[in-house]
C-alpha cells in the first residue's frame, strides 16, 4: 500500500485516523485499564489483616469464587442480588417510559411549535440541570417532606386529603427521582432529531391526505425512532448504575437498587463481591447496548 | 451555645476514582501484613485470648493488650524542637474547629494542611499507601488501633511532649486496646443510644422494659432510623437481645439477622447518621443516635420546636439497665510523619482545658477530660438540662460496652448480614 501511495500518500492515509488517537488513549486510560483493575479485584483476594482488596493482575492467578457466588445468587429466588436486580430493572423501565412520555411531547413542542422562542425554551428547560444531580435531589428531599411544598400544594388543591409520606421508602418516589434526574438526556436527542425532520416530508404527507395523527404516526414517529432508542439508551445505562437517587429519596431495604449493593460492597470488606457485581452489571447492560447498535446499523442499511 | 455544627461523618458514597485508588493501594499493604504476621509470631509467648486479623490478638476488657514498641518504630526522642510545619492533619471533614486550628497556628507559627477521609476503611487504605504524608490522624477507632500499631502504621507517643494529657485525661478511661495509651489517645467519647421527638412520640422510650424494642414497634413503622454501618446497625439487634455488640457466634448472629430482617420489612427502617436533620422534620420520630450529636439539634429544629422536644435514652442508664455502646475516637501519629513533634504539640494543645471546651462548642462531641463535665455543658448553654445526661461521666462510661476488633471471618459475616438487612440501602 505504502509503495503505491508513496510517502505523501502514506502520511495522508494516517492523517485522519490520527484524530482518533486522543480518544483511543482516553479509552485505554480511563476505560480499559480501570476495567482490568475491576477484574483484578473481582477475581483477586482480600488482605488477611486489613480486609482491603488484594487485586491479582495476572489472569493465571484469578480466582472466580466471589464472581461465581454473585452469579449463582442472581438466579436464587429472593436473594438480595436477584431482588435488587429485578427491582432495578422495574424502576429503570418505568422511569425510562416516564422520561419518554414527558420528553417526547416537550421535544416535539420545542421542535415544531416554539418558533423563535425555541432556544429560550430549550435553555429554560435545561437551566435547572446546570446544578449538580445531587443538589437537585437534596432539593427534592425538602420539597417532598411531610410539610413540604409538594404536599402543601396537593392538599390545597384537594388532590390529597392528608400529606403523603413520600420519603418513607416509596418505590414511586425513587422512580419519580430517576425521571426527574434523567429526563433532559431524553429530550435532547429527541429534539435534535425532530428538529431535523424536513417539513416538506410532512407537508407531502398532508397533501396526500394524511391527517395530523396519521402524519405523526406514519412519518414523524418512524423518523424519530432512532432518537427514541438513543434517548432510551442514554437514560437507561446510567440509571442502572444509579444509587444516589435511592439513597437520598428512600434509603430503605425495600427500594434498594443494584447500584446500592455495589456501593455498600465497595465500602465494606465485600470489595470482591462489589467488583463482581460491577462485572455482572456491565454484562447485563451489554444486552440493550447490542440491541441498540444492531437497530442503528439496520437503520443505516435502510437509508443506504 | 454551639457555634456552628456540621455533620460529623459524611453520608455513604464511593467515587470510581476512590475505588480505583483504593485498589492500587492494596499492593502496598502487603509488607504491612507481613509485619503484623511477624509481630504476632514474635509475641506468641504472651497470654492467650482470641486472635484477629492475621493472628493478631483481639483486645477486650478481659484481655487487655499492651502493644509492642519495636526498635524500628520507636517514639521520637525527648527535647526535640518543633518542625516548621505545615502540620498535616488527616481527619473526618470539619472534625476540628477551624478556630481551634487557627489558634494552634498562631501559637506555633505552623500552618495546617487538613486532608479529609469519609470512612474508617478509607482512612486505613490511605495510611497503608500514604501514611508518611500525614502527621496526625483524627481519628482511628478502637477496632483498628491494634492492627495499625502492630503493622507499624502508627508510631508510639513520647509522653514528655504531652503534659496536658497527664493532667486532663480521665484515668478511668478504658485502654484495653492499647494499655497505657502508647499509640492512641482519645479525642472524643460518646455513647450510642436512642433519640426521639417527645412532642410526636407519647411513649417514654427510656422507661420501656427494653428500650431497643422500640425499633420493632410497628406503631412507628416508617418513622424509625438506624445508624448505618455494619457494626452500628447490627449492634441494635445484638443489644436488644442482651448479646455483646462484638458477638462472634454464627448461630446468635443468624438469630439476630432474622429478627432484623423482620424489622427491616415491618418497620421500613432507613439507615444514616444524620439524626439531627431527620428528627428535625416531623416525618421521622425515632433514631438510633450518637450522644455527641445532641448539641446539633438546636440548629436544625424548625421554628416553634424547642430543643426540649428531643429526648435521648442510653439503655445502660435507663431503669431497664440494658446494654449500650460506648465509643472513643482516637488520635494517632502515622509512622514516618515528617512533623512528629508538631503532631505531639497539637495533641497536647487539644488537651488544654480552654481549647478542648472551645472545640466542643463547635463539634459537640465531648472530650474525656477532667475539666469538662455536664455542669459545664449545661451552665454555659451548650446543652439543655433535658439532655445533660448525654454527657458521659467516668461513672456512666463504665456501664457501656465497646465494639471490639473482630476476627476477619466474623467481620466478613457482619458485612454480609448488614448487606442483607439493608439490601445495600
Amino acid at each position: 500500500m505504502r509503495s503505491k501511495l508513496g510517502r505523501g500518500g502514506y502520511r495522508l492515509q494516517l492523517f485522519w485516523p490520527a484524530f482518533a488517537a486522543p480518544a483511543t488513549v482516553w479509552l485505554l486510560a480511563f476505560f480499559v485499564v480501570p476495567f482490568f483493575v475491576i477484574m483484578a479485584i473481582a477475581f483477586g483476594g482480600l488482605d488477611p489483616v486489613f480486609l482491603t482488596p488484594h487485586p491479582r493482575y495476572d489472569p493465571l492467578d484469578w480466582q472466580f469464587g466471589s464472581f461465581a457466588n454473585v452469579l449463582s445468587h442472581l438466579f436464587v429466588r429472593e436473594s438480595i442480588y436477584q431482588q435488587a436486580f429485578l427491582r432495578t430493572l422495574a424502576y429503570v423501565t418505568l422511569a425510562s417510559i416516564g422520561c419518554l412520555l414527558i420528553g417526547y411531547p416537550v421535544a416535539y413542542f420545542m421542535a415544531r411549535h416554539a418558533g423563535r422562542f425555541k432556544t429560550a425554551f430549550l435553555v429554560a428547560f435545561i437551566a435547572p440541570f446546570w446544578m449538580s444531580y445531587m443538589m437537585r435531589m437534596f432539593a427534592w428531599v425538602n420539597l417532598l417532606q411531610e410539610e413540604g411544598y409538594v404536599n402543601r400544594i396537593l392538599v390545597n388543591l384537594g388532590l390529597l386529603q392528608s400529606p403523603r409520606l413520600w420519603l418513607q421508602g416509596k418505590p414511586s418516589t425513587v422512580v419519580f427521582g430517576l425521571i426527574y434526574g434523567y429526563v433532559p438526556f431524553m429530550i435532547l436527542p429527541l429534539y435534535a432529531m425532530l428538529d431535523r425532520i424536513d417539513r416538506s416530508t410532512l407537508e407531502a404527507a398532508r397533501d396526500l391526505g394524511a391527517g395530523q395523527i396519521q402524519t405523526f404516526r406514519r412519518i414523524t414517529l418512524p423518523l424519530s425512532r432512532q432518537a427514541i432508542f438513543a434517548g432510551c439508551m442514554i437514560v437507561t445505562l446510567p440509571m442502572f448504575g444509579d444509587y444516589y437517587t435511592q439513597t437520598l429519596l428512600a434509603s430503605t431495604r425495600g427500594t434498594s437498587m443494584f447500584g446500592n449493593l455495589i456501593v455498600s460492597s465497595l465500602e465494606s470488606s465485600l470489595v470482591n463481591t462489589g467488583a463482581s457485581l460491577v462485572l455482572v452489571m456491565i454484562a447485563l447492560l451489554m444486552i440493550p447496548m447490542v440491541f441498540y447498535l444492531r437497530s442503528a446499523a439496520r437503520a443505516r442499511e435502510l437509508v443506504a | 451555645m454551639f457555634d456552628h455544627p456540621k455533620p460529623r461523618r459524611r453520608q455513604l458514597g464511593l467515587t470510581r476514582r476512590e475505588f480505583l485508588r483504593r485498589s492500587a493501594m492494596t499492593g502496598i499493604a502487603l509488607p504491612t501484613a507481613a509485619a503484623i504476621l511477624a509481630a504476632c509470631g514474635s509475641s506468641s509467648e504472651e497470654g492467650g485470648g482470641e486472635t484477629g486479623a492475621g493472628g493478631l490478638k483481639l483486645a477486650s476488657p478481659d484481655n487487655p493488650i499492651t502493644l509492642p514498641i519495636n526498635n524500628d518504630n520507636p517514639p521520637i526522642d525527648d527535647g526535640l524542637d518543633a518542625e516548621d510545619g505545615p502540620l498535616r492533619i488527616f481527619a473526618y471533614d470539619d472534625y476540628i474547629w477551624k478556630k481551634v486550628l487557627n489558634g494552634f497556628t498562631e501559637r506555633t507559627g505552623a500552618d495546617i494542611e487538613y486532608t479529609v477521609f469519609d470512612t474508617p476503611e478509607e482512612m486505613v487504605a490511605k495510611l497503608l499507601s500514604n501514611g508518611p504524608d500525614f502527621d496526625l490522624v483524627v481519628t482511628i477507632t478502637i477496632e483498628n488501633a491494634g492492627k495499625l500499631a502492630t503493622g507499624k502504621l502508627i508510631q508510639p507517643f513520647n509522653k514528655s511532649y504531652l503534659p496536658n494529657v497527664e493532667d486532663q485525661l480521665w484515668p478511668e478511661l478504658p485502654d484495653f486496646f492499647d494499655v497505657g495509651h502508647q499509640y492512641t489517645l482519645p479525642y472524643t467519647i460518646y455513647s450510642t443510644g436512642i433519640a426521639w421527638r417527645n412532642d410526636l412520640v407519647s411513649d417514654d422510650i427510656a422507661a420501656m422494659d427494653n428500650p431497643w424494642d422500640v425499633f420493632w414497634d410497628t406503631r412507628f413503622a416508617g418513622q424509625a432510623h438506624l445508624l448505618n454501618g455494619a457494626r452500628d446497625t447490627l449492634s441494635v439487634g445484638l443489644l436488644r437481645n442482651g448479646y455483646d455488640p462484638s458477638e462472634s457466634d454464627p448461630a446468635i448472629l443468624e438469630q439476630v439477622k432474622q429478627q432484623m430482617l423482620e424489622g427491616a420489612d415491618s418497620m421500613n427502617w432507613k439507615y444514616d447518621h444524620v439524626d439531627y436533620t431527620e428528627l428535625s422534620t416531623s416525618q421521622w420520630q425515632i433514631h438510633n443516635a450518637w450522644s455527641g450529636s445532641m448539641g446539633y439539634y438546636q440548629y436544625y429544629l424548625p421554628k416553634g420546636v424547642d430543643i426540649t422536644a428531643i429526648s435521648y435514652a442510653w439503655p445502660p442508664t435507663t431503669p431497664s439497665k440494658k446494654k449500650g455502646l460506648i465509643a472513643q475516637d482516637l488520635f494517632a501519629i502515622p509512622t514516618g510523619a515528617a512533623h512528629p513533634v508538631l503532631a505531639h504539640q497539637m495533641i497536647n494543645y487539644m488537651y488544654e482545658a480552654d481549647v478542648a471546651l472551645q472545640n466542643y462548642t463547635y463539634e459537640s462531641y465531648q472530650p474525656p477530660i477532667n475539666s469538662f463535665d455536664e455542669t459545664t455543658a449545661v451552665e454555659q448553654g451548650y446543652l439543655p438540662e433535658s439532655l445533660a445526661h448525654t454527657i458521659i461521666t467516668p461513672e456512666t462510661m463504665a456501664l457501656g460496652v465497646s465494639q471490639l476488633e473482630l476476627e476477619p471471618a466474623v467481620n466478613q459475616l457482619y458485612q454480609e448480614i448488614y448487606q442483607e438487612i439493608t439490601g445495600g440501602a
